[in-house]
């Protein structure tokens, strides 16, 4: 092939990549918007409830996670302990458990053990357990990217520790404190299952809210919910981007008495952040273990069966089809020469990322609906096109770490383009193409806002969770979560000893 | 302050490399020197000599594994840094990138509860002595780099501290500003009365800072005192090769005040009783002949390399000994031509023999 065939062949690619990503992900995605041009925007009462109790709970959360999760973070990052590596492997794990196990097991720790009523208490306990691993990582990630010398600059001008943390350190990782939050904010609004499992009638969230209006069919009132919750997280982005955008900050006072006595606080802090993480996060999330050890029933009947292959199934089946787009997707991101193109096509997939599954799943199931598509189709899509944004987001961002000259040595030494693909680029990125895929493939088995809003009668094997949670089926419920725990605790031992390689 | 005095200090590092860890490694050896007040010192060796971990350990920065830290006969082994007084300026200057010039240097007495009216003057002052008075708005991204090395020297000086230290403060620029801002920063410590430790590889530049140079190799103090004293009298084969590249003759004695070299008799100038011996002339001391003379050490012109205020022979022994000549104006001798060269025996320095001479000259 000569070169100008060869730039044809990839611009064809690019452009076969676009193309999907555009009618397969992301305006079916938002299809629901433009029900709002043609359809009357009315707000129920109740809808209305349920929009300020998903509010509350994620600003609350997100308040929460803003204090304790920097606070992880900067410990564990400057922490030279040598507990910091089960830390490292702890914090993880509500990222990978499925929702619907850590739902169930918080609500028997806090529910059956503590005897504490559901709602908004138990709704905002559960959330801070998946969502403080998004803040902890991304915000201990932005401080390991701060160089060091910075810290040591500091403290030979004079700089006590708190004054440190609060002058130089926060301004350089405000960004990753940014980023968790709106990751916090948003995946809080947007779950479902697990929130059913400890919300009360009063304390419905808005995702519930929709998935169940979409069942009882009342289409209009799902429609508008789905229509806010879109915006709602599409404006929070926007703010994101505005508050990111502040680098310089320039400070004339201290406080030193008072930045004085924080900075000898050590073992208070130590101290606070132990018990946070290990009576709020870890023995919640571990609880549903014990349960089993004293109510142990394993059952297998056709039913359970048949969720685990539909899950299993479509778990792999759009793993395996995203990353056939995900990897040029990601190269085309991270390589192109137009740059605004480019970060255009980030940002779109930062806004299918996080819009609220729920909403996005009505807006699937109302945009394939009228091509009277198959219901596990549907199902499938929906999963696709929540988990492409997981695998193209790490693929990137390793395509961008891969300095261009490599590639460039590569083709001057006479490889083909092809054969840098597969020689140079492949190896390098495959890490992150594991750590993506694996994310992706759990967050499909765990997913339940979209699997709800698609689907009556297929059933995932998260949905049957919710169900017998529902019918108050405590032992088998906990027994399906102790199987999702085990197989989510394999892909982490998978996902660390990929990041080893990296 | 400051007179600063180190007892046999001693760091030890467990290794994090793949292929050595876990084997401790000893970045500074039982290291013992003394500073004197408003001088000028540079900690001069090749790298990985230990001089920055040195350097750091005065700042407080590493803890020594063993020895102790004295600032004015005050024992500050563990003072943590913030309450040491101490100014210091990184090899890449480490300016806040998010603060502006003014609030990166006036950051150290802020943080220091001392910034008063007068601190404001007295930051204008630093400011406009090294001429950036007017990029006061700017953020650090907006410099050069020779700019931002005076704004790092410039936020030490701020903090008011008497003890400057500096961490390769000119390794990250080019040579012609790293050259020129060489005498700034002498000035600088001079008038504002500072003592300076100044980490370098380059023995050029510690030859024209330095009141005192410090030579270390391998974690050890090898030897310290003026520029002139340790061109004069380097006490080691390292010292002599690495201030001043030296050359050297290895000898064995034939009385005690004469020794052949490969047949060639080079009296010494003083008595030496071992059986074998180094001798070290430097460069300008060595004189090239055209014509051969069977008393002289004899070898072939191989390179003739033109340095603008001297011209440079290379002259390759028969034995394989590589001798540099410095010469003010150009000699007769071509590449490639076989001559003799000779030296007064006031210009010998006389060595002991090491085991390994290679490794005792290597950097």
């Amino acid at each position: 092939m000569s070169l100008n065939v060869k730039k044809h062949f990839r611009d064809l690619i690019y452009i076969v990549t676009i193309l999907f990503f555009l009618f397969i992900i992301f305006i079916p995605a938002i299809y629901v918007l433009t029900y709002a041009i043609g359809g009357k925007i009315e707000i129920s009462g109740e809808l209305m409830k349920a929009l300020s109790v998903s509010f509350s709970v994620a600003l609350i959360v997100t308040i929460i996670n803003l204090f304790f999760g920097v606070a992880l973070a900067w410990v564990f990052v400057k922490s030279k302990s040598k507990y910091k590596i089960w830390l490292d492997n702890l914090i993880d794990l509500p990222l990978i458990v499925p929702t619907a196990a850590l739902g169930l097991s918080v609500y028997l720790f806090w529910g059956e053990f503590w005897n504490f009523e559901k709602g908004l208490v138990m709704i905002i306990l559960l959330h801070i357990i998946f969502t403080l691993p998004y803040m902890v990582r991304s915000v201990a990630a932005s401080i390991e990217q701060i160089n060091n010398t910075y810290n040591e600059a500091a403290t030979t001008l004079g700089a006590t520790v708190f004054t440190l943390f609060r002058t130089i350190d926060l301004p350089l990782f405000k960004n990753g404190v940014v980023t968790g939050a709106v990751l916090t904010f948003t995946r809080s609004l947007s779950e479902t299952g697990a929130t059913m499992m400890v919300a009360s009638m009063a304390t419905m969230t808005a995702p519930v809210f929709v998935v169940n209006l979409k069942n009882s069919g009342d289409v209009p009132q799902a429609a508008v919910a789905s229509i806010i919750l879109i915006l709602s997280a599409l404006s929070i982005l926007f703010i994101a981007k505005f508050l990111t955008r502040k680098k310089h900050f320039n400070f004339n006072y201290i406080y030193p008495k008072f930045e004085q006595s924080l900075s000898n606080l050590y073992n208070v802090r130590n101290f606070i952040l132990t018990l946070f993480f290990l009576f709020i996060i870890l023995i919640p999330t571990f609880y549903i273990i014990f349960y089993n050890f004293a109510n142990f029933s394993p059952i297998f009947n056709s039913q359970i069966l048949e969720s685990f292959v539909i899950s299993f199934g479509i778990a792999f089946a759009v793993t395996l089809v995203g990353l056939i787009f995900a990897i040029p997707m990601a190269y085309f991101i991270a390589r192109s020469k137009n740059r605004k193109l480019a970060s255009l096509f980030e940002n779109l997939h930062d806004v299918v990322l996080l819009v609220p599954t729920s909403a996005l799943g009505f807006s699937l199931a109302m945009f394939w609906g009228k091509l009277e598509f198959n219901e596990l189709l549907i199902l499938a899509l929906s999963h696709l096109c929540f988990t492409f944004p997981l695998l193209v987001k790490p693929i990137t961002t390793a395509i961008s770490n891969i300095d261009f000259s490599i590639e460039e040595s590569a083709l001057c030494l006479g490889a083909s383009y092809q054969k840098v693909i597969t020689s140079i680029l492949f190896p390098l990125i495959l890490p992150a193409i594991v750590a993506g895929s694996i994310m992706a493939f759990m967050r499909s088995l765990s997913e339940t806002g979209a699997t709800l809003a698609v689907s009556h009668d297929v059933k995932t094997i998260s949905v049957l969770i919710v169900d017998l949670v529902k019918n108050n089926q405590l032992a088998e419920a906990g027994f399906l979560c102790f199987v999702l725990f085990m197989i989510a605790f394999i892909f982490l031992i998978v996902l660390k000893g990929t990041k080893k390689k990296m | 302050m400051p007179n600063i005095e180190l007892k046999k200090i001693t760091k030890t590092f467990t290794s994090i490399n793949e292929a050595t860890k876990g084997e401790i490694i000893t970045a500074v050896d039982n290291a013992s020197l003394k500073i004197k007040k408003y001088s000028y010192n540079t900690l001069l060796g090749p790298s990985g000599c230990g001089k920055t971990t040195l350097l750091r350990m005065i700042s407080g920065l590493e803890n020594p594994t063993e020895g102790k830290v004295f600032f004015d006969k005050k024992d500050v082994t563990n003072m943590p840094t913030q309450e040491r007084d101490i100014g210091f300026v990184f090899q890449n200057y480490s300016l806040f990138p998010h603060m502006d010039i003014w609030h990166n240097v006036s950051y150290g007495p802020i943080v220091r509860n001392k910034f008063t009216k007068e601190t404001e003057k007295y930051i204008h002052s630093i400011l406009k002595m090294v001429k950036l008075d007017e990029r006061a708005k700017a953020y650090p991204n907006e410099l050069s780099g020779g700019m931002k090395q005076r704004v790092a020297v410039a936020r030490a000086i701020a903090t008011k501290s008497p003890l400057m230290l500096l961490d390769e403060p000119l390794g990250a620029l080019d040579v012609r500003i790293g050259t020129a801002l060489r005498y700034d920063l002498m000035k600088l410590v001079k008038k504002y009365k500072l003592t300076a430790i100044h980490v370098t590889h380059n023995q050029e530049e510690a030859m024209t800072i330095s009141d005192n140079i410090i030579m270390m190799k391998r974690g050890k103090v090898i030897q310290s005192g003026s520029p002139k004293e340790i061109y004069k009298n380097p006490n080691s084969i390292f010292s002599a090769y690495f201030l001043g590249r030296c050359n050297f003759f290895q000898c064995e004695m034939i009385d005690k005040n004469t020794a052949n070299f490969q047949g060639t008799i080079i009296k010494l100038p003083k008595n030496y009783t071992r059986k074998k011996v180094v001798l070290g002339v430097r460069g300008e001391k060595i004189h090239i002949n055209n014509i051969l003379k069977r008393e002289n050490i004899q070898g072939t012109i191989e390179f003739i390399n033109f340095l603008g205020e001297k011209w440079q022979y290379i002259i390759r022994l028969s034995d394989g000994t590589e001798i540099s000549a410095l010469k003010r104006t150009p000699h007769k001798a071509k590449i490639r031509q076989k001559v003799s060269i000779s030296f007064y025996a006031d210009n010998i320095l006389i060595f002991n023999k090491p085991k390994d001479f290679e490794s005792e000259k290597s950097v």
